[in-house]
């Protein structure tokens, strides 16, 4: 480094080169660590033992965003199918009677989401506490029930919120939440079904039918009526990622 | 300045800069609040990635269905060939297919020689069928059937005397897909029979029926496939139209 005479006249640009000197080599150190802990050793878990949650953040939203771009394709897709699907039925004949089996092999394999009119009920835990608060919540047996009269008045296809009811679906309560199939889920549990709603409705409706066991009791659940509606979109249903057992047979 | 100064000067400026950089970089969360928010974001991942697969399958099936159509729509015949083979395919998915595979049979039989409890109510027999196919169900099971019934998304069981029936056992009649079933039941089951047989031990199922004078016998088949019949029920989808995924 260049000596700078001790002099009166440069001690001014002397001061101003050691503290310029001092900003460098700072900002140097701070690149340095950040750099260190970005980079090369990957983020926070260097610095504390705590998880690294942005690194999971951050692979979640990639995920998504894969996800969302397959939806777009597929949705488009679907539109040229269903296109197709309706020239096909309205020409009749041999294509005509497979394109209705095959629609009906979708909605019982529930690969496809489906709308329609129908009707949706909510049923909420009671308000209770005490030892015996285990009356007063929604269990899986509650909402087997519901589902279950729903497909003897005709439903096409039922859902309890996001998950999508199938032949392989078990309602299961698991501690606090209800398994509905894969997806955990906790009440409010709103239960969409698409098929006639005026014969939904009444089958739900049924005095001493299975509401009015829900609401009885003295188990204080929230039980709405059930509400009529011109369309319901229900989700396709999500199957489990293990190992299939059965071998089909034609 | 001597150079001794300034090497002392630039050393403790780069120290300084690095412990501004830790200052910064450091997470402050609380841990427990860190691991909670870790695992939430783990499993909605992990849900992410499940959702992927399922909508990479989605994409190659409305991709062949798409083929198919526009086959259909040039060359009738070889279209149709393509949508049979769909069907097919489908089919296996919906239950349309007879199934066969390692299981479960539960045999369900009134049995006078079982102790009575004096006081018990009789529970509605189509609700105790219920009990017990949910279960599977939760147990993971691919394909049941209830004498012969295979169920299907649909499918309903059904008391005709109603829900709170208080009738003796096997004195009422079930419908199961609306087809009247009688006793004594045999409810099959193709699935991991060891994870069938714990579901069933863990709700305590045999226990439950026993103490309502029926027995419950179940039967595994690991090596010798079990084999369910077809769904030949009335066909769905009157009310829904397709959306996609």
């Amino acid at each position: 480094m260049k000596q700078w005479p001790r002099t009166a006249s440069n001690s001014a640009p002397r001061r101003r080169v050691v503290a310029s000197w001092t900003i460098v080599a700072a900002v140097f150190g701070l690149m340095v660590s950040v750099q260190y802990h970005d980079v090369t050793l990957g983020g926070a878990a260097i610095w504390s033992a705590l998880p690294d949650v942005a690194s999971v953040s951050s692979r979640l939203a990639a995920v998504d965003s894969v996800n969302q771009s397959l939806m777009k394709r597929e949705a488009g897709i679907m539109r040229r199918v269903l296109v197709l699907q309706a020239d096909a039925i309205r020409r009749g004949g041999a294509t005509a009677l497979v394109e209705r089996q095959l629609h009906a092999a979708r909605v019982l394999a529930g690969t496809v989401a489906l709308t329609g009119p129908g009707v949706v009920v909510t049923i909420s835990d009671g308000r209770m506490s005490g030892p015996d608060m285990a009356r007063f919540i929604t269990h899986d047996w509650d909402l087997r029930s519901v589902v279950n009269e729903l497909f003897v008045a005709g439903a096409d296809a039922v859902s309890i919120n996001s998950a999508r009811i199938s032949a392989q679906t078990g309602v299961y309560c698991i501690g606090p939440v209800v398994r509905v199939g894969n997806v955990r889920l906790g009440p409010p549990f709103v239960i969409r079904a698409i098929g006639d709603s005026s014969v939904l409705a009444a089958a739900l409706n049924l005095p001493g039918g299975v509401l009015d066991a829900l609401r009885g009791a003295n188990r204080g659940l929230d039980v709405t009526r059930p509400q009529q509606k011109r369309r319901i979109r229900i989700p396709a249903y999500e199957p489990a990622l293990l190992a299939q057992t059965g071998e089909a047979q034609q | 300045m001597k150079p001794v100064s300034m090497r002392a000067l630039f050393g403790v400026s780069v120290t300084l800069g690095i412990l501004l950089g830790l200052e910064f970089h450091i997470d402050r969360t609380p841990s427990a609040q860190a691991y909670a928010s870790y695992l939430s974001q783990s499993e909605a991942l992990n849900a992410a990635l499940a959702r992927t697969t399922v909508l990479t399958a989605a994409l190659a099936a409305d991709d062949a269905q798409l083929r198919a159509l526009e086959e259909v729509s040039v060359h009738a015949r070889i279209g149709l060939v393509d949508l049979r083979q769909e069907l097919a395919k489908l089919g296996k998915q919906a239950g349309l297919t007879t199934v066969a595979g390692p299981g479960v049979r539960i045999s369900i039989a009134f049995d006078p020689k079982l102790p009575i409890i004096p006081g018990l109510s009789y529970v509605d027999e189509a609700t105790q069928l219920q009990i017990v196919v949910n279960a599977l169900q939760a147990g993971g099971a691919q394909a049941i059937a209830i004498n012969g019934q295979r169920l299907v998304t649909t499918s309903s069981i059904r008391s005709v005397h109603g829900l709170s029936a208080n009738a003796g056992p096997f004195s009422g009649v079930v419908q199961v897909n609306g087809q009247p079933v009688l006793a004594p039941y045999e409810i099959e089951a193709v699935g991991s029979p060891s994870r069938l047989v714990t579901i069933l031990t863990a709700e305590a199922l045999g226990q439950q029926f026993n103490i309502l004078e029926q027995s419950f016998t179940v039967s595994q088949f690991r090596k010798t496939p079990i084999a369910l019949p077809a769904y030949t029920g009335p066909l769905p989808g009157q009310y829904s139209t397709e959306v996609g995924i």
